[in-house]
Order: structure tokens, then sequence, then C-alpha cells
């Protein structure tokens, strides 16, 4: 599926594989991963939460706003939810073009435009408590 | 008429409980149906809408699609209600 959310780790060169063509002379992943630090604070793990339903029709409509907006071929948005420890996979884009400009800056896009409609929270876990992240504030959860 | 109403993150939390299942007037719109919850729950009137601009930070969605404050219901629609995203 080149769309969906997960609470399984990435499979990179499958999602790779999904997008393949033999035109395609570029392939742009971005991985995201959980991080150890935020804004001063030791996170110990993250903890996704996500309306699946909405989340997977939101990502159809970037991959498919995408496709229009960049000439790339192809286009792949994974996400994760649940109980994810430091250094764990969040987020999966692959894009696949002809060249590799177009494939950075549709990748860069996708990421932005899920990082800013898709349904998904993250609660940290920390040495100093739990905190939700609600886009740039920080509430103590 | 009945809708369902979902809640996520905090807002879930707040409430305590993901969903519920509401009698609400015939043509009630979403901006109506945010009152009617302030009244239901105070806890959201508290920490969610007490600020003066108190819409700023809240996302609705109709059946799985964002929505303006000024569209009508209709029987059957299932609303959610949640913060700002903050996925990747």
């Amino acid at each position: 599926m080149k769309v969906m959310v997960t609470q399984e780790s990435f499979d990179v060169n499958r999602a790779i594989e999904l997008i393949s063509n033999p035109e395609s002379g570029a392939y742009v992943v971005f991985l995201g991963k959980v991080r150890a630090h935020n804004r001063g604070r030791k996170v110990e793990r993250l903890i996704y939460e996500v309306y699946g339903e909405m989340a997977v029709s939101e990502m159809a409509k970037i991959r498919e706003e995408a496709l229009r907006k960049f000439p790339i071929f192809d286009a792949v948005i994974w996400h994760r939810y649940g109980d994810l420890p430091v250094g764990e996979d969040t987020i999966l884009v692959v894009v696949s073009s002809a060249h590799r400009k177009e494939a950075f800056e549709a990748c860069s896009w996708i990421v932005d435009e899920v990082k800013r409609r898709v349904p998904v929270w993250k609660k940290e876990v920390t040495e100093e408590g739990e905190f939700w992240i609600e886009g740039d504030r920080v509430v103590r959860g | 008429m009945k809708i369902r109403v979902r809640y996520f993150a905090r807002y879930r939390s707040l409430v305590g409980k993901s969903e519920e299942e509401l009698e609400v007037p015939d043509g009630i719109t979403v901006g109506e149906l945010i009152e009617f919850l302030k009244e239901r729950h105070p806890e959201l009137k508290n920490e969610v809408f007490a600020e003066e601009d108190d819409l700023a930070d809240v996302n609705v969605s109709r059946n799985g699609r964002y929505v303006k404050f000024d569209e009508a219901l209709q029987d059957g629609d299932v609303v959610a209600i949640f913060p700002p995203v903050s996925g990747g």
C-alpha cells in the first residue's frame, strides 16, 4: 500500500520497490525517527495516537496533490502509531522521479503537509513527565 | 437527529472517552455543536475554550474531512474534535 498507518516497523526497500519503474533515475527517501531530546527535555519514547480512517484519506489526498504539483512518478507515505521508543521509525516518505531535484522538492513538501494536516498526535514521555505536542504548543499530559 | 462525536489526543483525555452518540437539534451547525459540547463537558470549556480566541486551536472534521464552523450537520454524521496535529 502506497499510503498507510501502521504499528509495524518499516521495510524501506519494500516501499522503494512499490514505486520503482525503469524511467526513474531518482528515489528520495525521508525516514523520521524518535529523537532523544526535544527542546531541552530528555525523551524516553513517543506515544502516537491516530485518527486512522481520516489519516489515511488525508495522506492519500496529499499524495495525489503531490503527483499533480510536481513532475514525479510516484510517492509512498507511511506513518506509524503506538508506543515508539527513541530510535524507532515514525514516518517514511519515498518519491520517485526522473531526476533528483523534483524528487527532493516533492518529498520535502509531502513531509510538511503531513505534519500540517494528517490527524496524528504525539505524546512525549520524558524524565519530567508526559507532554502532548499540539502543533507548536507543548501541554502537560 | 443523532450524530457521533469522536475525541482525540488531549481532548479525549479531558472528556474521558473517545466517542459518544448525541441527540442534537436538526440542522445544527458545527459552531453550534461546539457550544453544545462546552455545556456538556465543562472540562473542555475550561481547558480548551477558555481563551478569548477560543476556536483558534480546535480542529473539527465531519465524516473524515476538515469542516468549517458554519457548516450544517446531518443525521448520522461522525464529527471529530481534536487539537492541532503533531505527526511526523
